[in-house]
């Protein structure tokens, strides 16, 4: 990766471009590095802008939102089991 | 000094018999009556001065006497409850219906009733 | 510098599109997990670009999401597992409360109605959903005076509050509509660990036990009567001759008259005393309570028994309180020192002296029966109470006796809430001590 990016910053038209991705797709590092240790709870940085990612960002904010809605699901199928013991 | 005159209540014959005997004896009018009617006829017709009542008669209770012969109608008259059944119950009941004594028949003979009924006589 | 393949150069120049390439494959995943389908998988990333890490955390992701649709499918087959279990163990339980026989309602630790079976249902009249969650005291009790049972005295109550059993032999009614049904309540507390969480009552109908006691009272009553009716003629006739009513009579006659006259005697005691064991032990509640002044009955009893006393020549003296209010059944406490003082008379061949003391201490008071008669030997006073017991030389010097005088005494001072001693030696005399209580209580049974 270092090896292209090198290259584009010194002669690419696209290099804004590609920074901005670059950045953008960063945003998304923390979101998924606490996601891989389970912790589903910090949210996309979602942008009120029209671009290739953002369905993306909305995309993996929506499994987010599913794996939080799972978790609470299950939390209560745990209390009603124990309950019913 | 006249007679007194007793009216004995019982339906066992020979009961009746050996009470009207000593009762007698012992100077008394005795008249006997085996039904609750028959004493209630009597009663009327000859207003005696005491009653000897047994409870258990053949047509009707000897409490029934006490109501068709009211005692408060004939305050000369004494009632004597004299009979086998022994039950505060009844007791309570003759009493508030008029009756002096209740008396459990096996408890006495005819001479000891004759006691009674002269003391009974003297207060 | 390092040698820059000619490819990637061409891919710098169409970022744009490379980008676009690398979204649109992971499109579908996403569309599809929007809908709940999270059965596509992320194609494999052999790019390592700057994609690659978002590919990655996709995938886990997805998988993530998979392995919690699997613990909730699991969890709710484990929940439904249990839910059966628990509804067979309840059709279990409920079948066999149901089978019981008996009314069964169980309370919260509040009092609350957390279940009743379906012959309490029957039996209340009152719809199941109805009654759970409402106490249990909403449904009236009557006592056999027709005042309602306080809540507090109610056996679950006591149950709830002391944690124990309770059996009340006393009589409750419960009406449904125009009928008021006896019924016969216990009480067990549930414990869990020491601790009370709820109680159990259980409601029997005893009509029918009542009907049988009011039958057997009848025939007790009636038997009582038709007994002693011969036995009185009897008397009467024997009398009769005996007084002299019907003439002289030789002495040799005389004396076979007086001793049928007293057989007949005894035997007029006896009925009335084995009816009266009878009656006593037939009925549920045994005393019919009334406030009366006890010194006039014991002034009753000396008065009566005087004459017999005075056959014997036997002097009886009584010390007494000249008032002395008492709450219990007149009627049986006089049985009992009518029998105290007949036997103080009894034996005795002639002479002596009846002491009868009555004195009031506190809630309660004491009467002594003290003679100086044959006494009781030393090894016989402790069955001296014991029903048809005689001692041994009671009969010896002959004397009739049925047997139960002392049973009765004991059983009535004790269903008094008191108690009977004696002391006695032989030749030399004896003393029964009663001590009741002023007020009657009643005793309350448990279990």
């Amino acid at each position: 990766m270092s090896e292209i990016e090198s290259i584009t910053i010194a002669a690419d038209p696209d290099s804004d471009y590609r920074l901005y991705v670059k950045k953008k797709l960063g945003k998304l590092v923390p979101v998924l590095a606490h996601a891989a240790v389970g912790d589903y709870l910090v949210d996309v940085p979602l942008e009120d802008v029209d671009d290739d990612l953002g369905e993306v960002f909305a995309g993996v904010q929506f499994m987010l939102e599913a794996i939080r809605e799972q978790m609470r699901r299950i939390e209560e199928l745990e209390s009603v089991t124990a309950a019913a013991l | 000094m006249a007679k007194k005159k007793i009216l004995f209540v019982e339906d066992y014959a020979a009961l009746q018999e050996a009470f009207k005997i000593a009762l007698g004896a012992e100077g008394y009018d005795v008249t006997t009556a085996g039904t609750c009617h028959e004493a209630v006829e009597s009663a009327k017709a000859d207003q005696p001065d005491l009653v000897v009542l047994d409870m258990l008669l053949p047509d009707e209770g000897g409490m029934e006497f006490l109501r068709k012969y009211p005692l408060k109608d004939h305050p000369g008259t004494i009632v004597v409850v004299f009979s086998n059944l022994s039950s505060p119950e009844l007791f309570t009941e003759a009493q508030q219906l008029g009756a002096s004594r209740y008396l459990v028949k096996s408890n006495y003979t005819p001479k000891q009733l004759a006691e009674v009924i002269a003391d009974i006589f003297k207060s | 510098m390092k040698h820059i393949p000619k490819k990637k150069e061409q891919d710098v120049g169409s970022y744009k599109d490379y980008v676009k390439q690398r979204v649109d494959t992971l499109v579908p995943i996403l569309a599809r997990s929007a809908v709940g389908d999270y059965s596509m998988d992320v194609p494999m990333d052999v790019s390592h670009d700057d994609f690659s890490e978002l590919y990655a955390g996709v995938q886990f992701m997805i998988e993530a999401i998979r392995d919690q649709l699997a613990e909730i499918d699991q969890r709710n087959d484990e929940l439904r597992a249990k839910i059966d279990e628990l509804e067979h163990l309840r059709a279990d339980d409920e079948t066999l409360l149901n089978s019981i026989g008996e009314a069964v309602v169980a309370v919260d630790d509040k009092g609350k109605v957390r279940y009743a079976n379906q012959e309490m249902i029957d039996f209340v009249g009152i719809e199941y959903a109805e009654m759970v969650g409402k106490e249990l005291g909403s449904y009236i009790l009557e006592d056999q005076y027709g005042e309602k049972v306080k809540p507090s005295r109610r056996p679950i109550s006591i149950a709830l509050k002391r944690g124990v059993r309770v059996s009340i032999s006393n009589e409750y009614y419960y009406t449904v509509g125009d009928e008021r049904i006896p019924v016969w309540v216990t009480a067990n507390p549930i414990k869990v660990n020491d601790k009370v969480v709820g109680a159990i009552s259980v409601w029997r109908n005893i009509a029918r036990e009542k009907e049988l006691d009011r039958m057997k009272s009848d025939l007790i009553f009636l038997a009582s009567h038709q007994l002693k009716t011969p036995a009185s003629a009897v008397k009467s006739s024997l009398s009769l001759l005996i007084d002299g009513y019907l003439g002289d009579m030789p002495t040799k006659q005389m004396n076979d008259l007086r001793t049928a006259y007293a057989e007949n005697n005894f035997e007029l005691k006896l009925i009335d005393d084995i009816l009266n064991v009878a009656s006593l032990e037939s009925k549920r509640v045994l005393v019919e309570p009334e406030r009366f002044d006890f010194s006039v009955v014991i002034r009753d009893i000396v008065s009566e028994e005087k004459a017999a006393a005075a056959d014997r020549k036997q002097k009886l003296k009584l010390t007494a309180p000249a008032k002395l209010a008492v709450t219990g059944d007149p009627t049986k406490l006089r049985e009992v020192f009518e029998n105290l003082i007949t036997n103080a008379i009894k034996y005795r061949p002639e002479g002596g002296r009846i002491g009868i003391s009555v004195k009031s201490f506190g809630a309660d008071f004491v009467v002594t029966v003290v003679d100086d008669g044959i006494g009781i030997p030393e090894k016989e006073i402790s069955s001296i109470f014991a029903r048809f017991f005689r001692a041994s030389n009671a009969t010896q010097i002959n004397m009739p006796g049925t047997g139960l005088g002392l049973y009765l005494a004991k059983s009535i001072v004790e269903m008094h809430g008191g108690g009977i001693e004696v002391e006695s030696e032989m030749g030399k005399g004896t003393t029964f001590t009663v001590t009741l209580p002023k007020k009657y209580k009643e005793m309350k049974h448990n279990g």
